[in-house]
């Protein structure tokens, strides 16, 4: 298991040197996007690259990756990887003979009420953020969000599961375990959040409902 | 405490009537003028113990003792009346009567077939001595307790007489209700006796799980079943259990018959049962003389009942108006039953036309149904022998009083009004006096009542609170399961010490009418249906955006007489009430606590009106929302509340007439401005939210913007397909959920089988979230959603939902077997699933049908009829309601003035009912309602004739709360067996 925190703001040069990692197709995805996305993309794929070249001691080009979009993947099988991305910190991860999902998030400044009615945390949730010191609330819910992500990147459905079906352990500051996933946060700079959530590749998959948002 | 002076020029009718002859006799008690109306009233209240003495006497009931003393306190909460008096209600109702004509018909019990049955006084006599002699070989005698569980018959008259006989107290309900509202009240009476009338009724066999069964099981008291009808004896494990007739019929001839003792005055009689705003229904414990002695008053005085008088007043055996009617007979009259459907609005002028009868009672709802269906008696039926028309359990409205001149004639039309609590009246009729449109003519005769105003002050002319400030006989003796008086105390006498109030609203004029405007004690009338608020409160309790709510009646703006369901919200901090929350709000509502529950308008206030010592002023918020000067401000705490309610009010109206309906142009603007707001801006042909930055997090923000400012669920899935703002705009145009779409409702076992509940009328399956906890033993259990409409705006059909359903079912199935169930219109849809995926050759391993009555276009004429007959039926009958009888008939006159929530269902209804069942060879569970409106078609036959292969589950509840809280566990239970033992 390999968890890397990747700063995402870098110069120039260090971009055009992470393009030459990338394939043409993850260059024509990454170059979709906003100059500032596309810059993203591009070190996130590259990071990805490096690290699971190190695991697999394959060069970083070599790593034969699926092409995007979509969840990362490796034309092997058992090993998995993932990555995130928010606000200049990127996070990626390659593990093997386990799935994987990890998530990153800058700690905003929402509160705990405007995020309720974002509908994506369960009530059991909220209730246990509500309970906490007003000035840990904006991390624990951001790690909330991250685990939740990181369990759903896992899954591979990402948005299209419902983020109020994974229940996460608020009150435990990133460890702990939901069904068969186990949580450990991930070392970012100070006002981010990073999670990473690792089952292990026997567990039964677990049906989620795609789709649709719980209302 | 002050008094108000009644005018005493009210108009006098010549003498003849029996109020003037019972003031001729009273007259030498007193120096002063009787003469008026009001003045007799005065009288009997400053008088109270001459004139209840007085009573007494003038009427000529058998008692015995000594009536010297009259009422032990002028406390109304510990007085008692006659202590040494005692007497017999049964005796006073059969014995024979000077005057009368014991061989003259007294009770006709008239059948929904048409069959009628008839007993003399002597024949009455003679049946209810027989019954009382078996009775007392069962145990039965002073100080007992038997309960009656019959139709509105004949045979309840005779259990409930043979019972009063022996001097035992009886408590009577219809074999309609289930063994929850059954025992709701029967636990609290631990009766030994049950007498059975099952009037044809389903589920009183004794079979496991039927209502005989839980009844039974739940009543250990009961040692013996006495069956009054002709049906096959039920089965009762340990009781005994034998027919009434049989056992009447090996009594020895000629051997003495027990006695009929005299008890005291105020031993128990009636155990009358009524719902508060909290907790179990309170049982009210009425005494054998308070209820004989209010009810000969009110016949004789109020009513002006004689021997020749016919009396038919439309009630179940579980409402007071029954125990009213029986009374009738202790005057020497005759009364007519019927256990019949009110088939439309002439069955019961049809009854009164037959029957001859002289007095007719009824209710607002029936006389507003007859109304509307532009019914007139008068043309249809002959009415010779009617002379007074008598109404009560709603506000009988104005322009009733004009149709019923109109329509039906001349006879006076009484509204009169009073409750369980006092098994009477307060207001009533009065033979001398004209009726005032819109009012009740008279106060009851010693009955103190009054209307209050906030400071405790008695009022004319103006709302408050009714309340009845001296003794009278007929108030309950005591509760049961409260020992100490506690719950006595705190239902009547908390709010005024040593003052009966009783929990309505109403003004009294000086010429002595009063008009009853509905509940004060915070139960709601809404058109009929009474509604605690405090489920209401119970259930938003469980919102975390609510802090607190008040719900009040509010007369209609536009609809004349109707009233509706206004709710305030005061929000936590930072909470907004907008269209998602309001949605959640009514929707919850509807899942707990019943259709009836949810407000026509709910209205966000940022804080609800305290009196002084912090209780919410239900009576402030509902003076402020119907636009009424609020009367005492004095007495709130933060009277700048009201302002908020009004703001809030105007703020509510002001939306519902502009209709905002963005423009398409105005979409894209907000969802571009919304963009942006988050700094996801579209720029050098870059248009996909993700491309532009955006993250996962961002676009749950997104998504809830959209929604607080547009007013559009537009479900992730949706996004993601085209997440650009064009795209969020189309997705907002089509609205919420285009297509259907599978919601996991609980985990299960995610190797099992998965079970699938498909959506109810609004296309939703939050209704299912109870049931799908209680289910075990199963896969996944989800819920299968869907728009009801096309893109175009108009209904899908059921085969177009089952068609979509059914797709996204078997993706999420994927190769596993189908278990399908749905509730009501989701049970139809389901059916076409599995009708369809039989026919492409993947038959369901089990379809659940919950209580899903077949639709119309299924059913052969004569079914049809009763099925729609019972549906109106159940506006009328309490407690079957799920809506206000207005609500019913504005569905048939007006149907676009619904609410939107109440335009879906009615479209959904019509779906429905054009559906045409199609034959379905597979298996299917039935799980039907056992609460259920008496139908002279069973619709199992017509869903046999679709599906042969039908089995037939009860399930606890009526139609509308078989998915309630209550009532999920047992079927769960039996849901989760169902489905094993179709897959094993």
């Amino acid at each position: 298991m390999r968890v890397r925190c990747v700063d995402l703001v870098v110069p120039p040069a260090e971009v055009a040197a992470a393009r030459r990692l990338l394939s043409p197709a993850e260059l024509c995805y990454a170059d979709r996007g906003s100059p500032s996305v596309r810059d993203r993309r591009v070190l996130l794929r590259a990071a990805l690259r490096s690290l699971a070249g190190h695991v697999l001691d394959l060069s970083p080009a070599a790593v034969p990756l699926a092409a995007p979009p979509g969840r990362p993947r490796l034309l092997l099988p058992t090993v998995d990887l993932s990555c995130s991305a928010s606000a200049g910190v990127g996070v990626v991860a390659v593990a093997y003979g386990v799935r994987v999902g990890v998530d990153v998030e800058r700690v905003a400044g929402a509160t705990l009420a405007e995020v309720a009615e974002e509908a994506w945390l369960a009530p059991v949730e909220l209730a246990a953020l509500a309970a906490l010191p007003v000035l840990q609330q904006a991390e624990a819910l951001t790690r909330c969000w991250t685990q939740k992500e990181a369990v759903l990147k896992g899954l591979g459905v990402g948005l299209h599961g419902d983020p109020r079906t994974v229940l996460t352990p608020v009150p435990h500051r990133g460890h702990g375990s939901i069904s068969d996933w186990q949580l450990t946060p991930v070392a970012v700079p100070a006002g981010w959040v990073a999670s990473l959530a690792v089952r292990p590749a026997a567990a039964v998959p677990q049906l989620l409902s795609r789709g649709t948002r719980y209302r | 405490m002050t008094r108000v002076t009644l005018s005493t020029d009210a108009v006098q009718r010549p003498a003849g009537t029996q109020l003037a002859d019972f003031r001729t006799s009273v007259a030498d008690l007193t120096d002063r003028d009787l003469t008026a109306a009001t003045a007799l009233h005065a009288w009997s209240v400053e008088s109270s113990r001459d004139f209840w003495r007085g009573l007494l006497r003038w009427s000529e009931l058998a008692w015995e003792g000594s009536a010297d003393v009259v009422c032990t306190s002028d406390d109304v909460e510990s007085a008692v009346f006659f202590p040494g008096v005692r007497l017999n209600y049964a005796e006073n109702l059969l014995r024979p009567l000077p005057r009368v004509d014991d061989d003259a018909v007294c009770l006709t019990s008239v059948h929904g077939d048409g069959g009628r049955r008839s007993w003399t006084r002597r024949r009455l006599r003679d049946d209810v001595a027989g019954a009382a002699a078996v009775l007392a070989a069962s145990g039965l005698a002073a100080g007992g307790r038997a309960v009656v569980v019959a139709p509105n018959n004949g045979n309840a008259v005779v259990a409930a007489l043979a019972t009063a006989a022996l001097g035992a107290a009886v408590a009577s309900a219809m074999p309609d209700m289930g063994p929850a509202a059954l025992l709701g009240r029967f636990t609290q009476v631990e009766p030994t006796l049950l007498l059975l009338d099952r009037g044809g009724r389903p589920g009183w066999a004794g079979d496991a799980g039927d209502v005989l069964h839980e009844l039974l099981a739940e009543l250990p008291s009961v040692g013996t079943v006495l069956v009054l009808d002709d049906e096959p004896l039920p089965s009762a494990g340990s009781r005994s259990v034998s027919r009434l007739a049989d056992r009447v019929a090996a009594l020895p001839a000629g051997a003495p018959r027990p006695e009929w003792p005299r008890q005291p005055f105020n031993d128990p009689l009636f155990v009358m049962f009524s719902s508060g705003t909290t907790g179990p229904p309170k049982a009210m414990v009425h005494g054998i003389g308070g209820t004989l002695l209010e009810h000969v008053k009110e016949h004789r005085l109020h009513g002006d009942l004689r021997p020749d008088d016919r009396l038919y007043f439309h009630t179940t055996t579980a409402w007071m108006m029954w125990n009213w009617q029986l009374s009738a007979l202790a005057v020497g009259a005759s009364i007519v039953l019927f256990d019949g459907v009110v088939q439309g609005p002439q069955t019961l002028w049809e009854l009164a036309a037959e029957e001859q009868v002289t007095v007719f009672g009824t209710s607002p709802a029936h006389l507003q149904l007859c109304q509307d269906a532009g019914y007139r008696p008068a043309d249809a039926v002959c009415l010779p022998s009617l002379r007074a028309v008598l109404s009560t359990g709603a506000v009988l409205h104005d322009w009733q009083f004009d149709w019923f001149a109109d329509a039906v004639g001349p006879q006076p039309l009484q509204s009169i009004s009073g409750g369980t609590d006092i098994i009477g009246c307060f207001v009533l009729g009065h033979p001398e006096l004209p009726v005032v449109r819109g009012r009740s003519q008279s106060l009851g005769l010693g009955l103190d009542v009054a209307v209050l105003d906030d400071a405790g002050d008695p009022v004319l002319g103006e709302p408050g609170e009714l309340v009845c400030r001296r003794p009278f006989p007929s108030r309950p003796v005591r509760f049961l399961r409260d020992a100490d008086g506690t719950r006595l105390h705190r239902a009547y006498f908390a709010q005024h010490p040593g003052v009966w109030t009783h929990g309505d609203v109403a003004d009294l004029a000086p010429d002595g009418t009063l008009r009853v405007h509905g509940r004060s004690d915070g139960v709601l009338n809404i058109d009929g249906i009474r509604i605690g608020p405090a489920e209401i409160y119970q259930v938003l309790r469980g919102l975390p955006e609510i802090e607190q709510s008040v719900a009040v009646e509010q007369r209609h703006p536009t609809q004349r007489g109707a009233t509706r369901l206004v709710l305030l919200v005061k929000l936590l901090a930072g909470a907004v009430l907008d269209g998602e929350l309001e949605t959640r709000i009514r929707s919850t509502l509807r899942q707990q606590a019943g259709s009836a529950h949810v407000p026509a308008l709910v209205l966000a206030v940022p804080e609800v009106p305290l009196t002084h010592s912090g209780k919410t002023s239900e009576s402030a918020v509902r003076d402020t929302v119907n636009g009424d000067p609020v009367a005492n401000t004095a007495a709130l705490r933060n009277p700048g509340s009201l302002a908020g309610i009004t703001a809030a009010l105007e703020a509510a109206v002001r939306a519902a007439a502009v209709e905002p309906l963005p423009a398409d142009d105005e979409v894209l603007a907000t969802v571009g401005h919304l963009w942006h707001e988050l700094g996801v801006d579209p720029h050098d042909g870059i248009d996909d939210f993700f491309d532009l930055g955006g993250t996962s997090r961002q676009s749950m923000t997104l998504l809830r913007r959209v929604q607080l400012e547009l007013g559009a669920d537009v479900p992730v899935e949706q996004f993601l397909a085209d997440p650009t703002i064009p795209g969020v705009a189309a997705a907002v145009r089509r609205g919420s959920g285009q297509r259907s779409t599978v919601v996991q409702l609980a985990p299960g076992d995610p190797t099992g089988v998965p079970l699938f509940f498909v959506h109810d009328a609004w296309g939703d399956v939050e209704v299912y979230r109870p049931l799908a906890e209680q289910v075990t033993g199963t896969g996944p259990v989800h819920g299968v959603r869907a728009d009801l409409l096309h893109a175009d705006g108009t209904t899908k059909s059921v085969h177009e939902l089952a068609v979509e359903a059914l797709a996204v079912v078997r993706t999420t199935a994927q190769d596993a077997p189908l278990h399908l169930a749905g509730f009501s219109f989701g049970g139809l849809v389901a059916f076409e699933m599995a009708r369809l995926s039989a026919a492409e050759g993947r038959p369901v391993e089990f379809l659940g049908l919950l209580d899903t009555l077949p639709p119309l276009a299924a059913m052969r004429p004569v079914e049809k009829m009763a099925h729609q007959l019972a549906g109106q039926l159940s506006a009328v009958v309490p407690g079957l309601a799920d809506r206000p009888l207005r609500e019913v008939l504005q569905q048939r006159f007006r149907p676009d003035s619904k609410p939107a929530d109440r335009q879906v269902l009615d479209r959904s209804g019509a779906v429905f009912a054009e559906h045409r069942l199609a034959p379905y060879a597979g298996p299917v569970t039935y799980f039907r309602a056992r609460l259920r409106v008496p139908v002279a078609g069973n619709v199992l036959t017509v869903w046999r004739r679709a599906a042969p292969d039908l089995t037939v589950e009860p399930a606890a509840g009526s139609h509308h709360d078989l998915l309630a809280a209550r009532y999920v566990g047992e079927l769960g239970s039996r849901l989760s067996a169902a489905v094993r033992r179709a897959t094993s």
